[in-house]
């Protein structure tokens, strides 16, 4: 939530933006294309469909900036726009060759959700994720997870969305997604695990 | 009272905040008397943990390539509002 100096500040940025401020609009370009890229990364993969990603939502986000009420701050509408803009690439190579997750966890199987409490019980991963090395690793790990299952994991688990919301922005059903999700998380423990056994 | 398998089936709704309370405090009930749930509970949990942390940690963004900006710039260029 913004305080009411930001507010201020997003007005006039708004007013600049919307009056066509080139000066106002490359600022804003350079504070925010980076962590749209980002961000785009995590959903796509691919560096240069990324790009392509950061570089539609800036469209999409002048085209309607508008419309744009204010009811959230400017970056949760970027981020928002960003995330739509990535799923929609996703969906449109949708027929890409996939792997489904049990080749990658060839032992996950209708048990799957039993997840082994030596998870619960390993030492608290609060200071390995302080390590930039372990992080990268965890992300990496996220990274394998094919598409389908990275991505209910992303929004429902990262961005906080419903169970609805997520269903509704992949096409798909509130069942479809909650299967999903429990052997997403599943499959992520099972990859990370081990990277993090490394640092205890 | 629910089985381990309703709960397995509801666990990320409870994560997140079951939509009534009394299907909130029928998970505790059965999490509470049973030691694999409990366990299963936890590690579900850390999971989404890991993940979060992971991900808001690491994602400490450098700049954009110039090449980009100069390529959205020159996109914009083209649109209304940045004449």
């Amino acid at each position: 939530m913004l305080d009411d100096t930001a507010k201020g500040r997003e007005t006039a940025l708004l007013l600049h933006l919307r009056s066509g401020d080139k000066l106002a609009t490359e600022r804003f370009v350079r504070e925010h294309a980076g962590w749209m890229l980002a961000l785009a990364q995590r959903y796509v993969k691919d560096a240069g469909l990324a790009e392509d990603c950061v570089q539609e939502a800036f469209l999409q986000a002048f085209r309607s900036i508008g419309e744009f009420e204010g009811r959230s701050a400017l970056k949760s509408w970027l981020h928002r726009i960003v995330i739509n803009t990535a799923l929609m690439k996703l969906r449109s190579r949708r027929c890409a060759l996939e792997r489904p997750v049990d080749d990658i966890l060839p032992h996950i199987d209708r048990e799957c959700c039993r997840m082994q409490a030596s998870w619960a019980d390993m030492a608290t991963p609060h200071e390995i994720l302080e390590r930039k090395e372990a992080r990268d690793l965890v992300v990496a790990k996220m990274m394998e997870l094919p598409d389908s299952y990275r991505i209910v994991l992303l929004l429902r688990d990262i961005e906080g969305m419903s169970t609805e919301e997520t269903a509704s922005a992949l096409g798909t059903t509130e069942g479809a997604v909650k299967v999903r999700l429990h052997r997403a998380r599943a499959a992520f423990k099972a990859l990370v695990a081990p990277v993090l056994r490394r640092y205890v | 009272m629910i089985t381990c398998a309703e709960l397995e089936e509801r666990v990320a709704d409870y994560l997140h905040g079951l939509p009534s309370e009394a299907e909130r405090r029928d998970l505790e009930r059965h999490v509470s008397g049973c030691g694999g749930c409990r366990h299963f509970l936890a590690a579900y949990r850390r999971t989404v943990w890991v993940a979060r942390k992971a991900l808001e940690t690491s994602s400490h963004p450098g700049q954009a390539p110039e090449r980009l900006v100069q390529a959205i710039l020159g996109s914009l260029g083209g649109e209304p509002f940045c004449r």
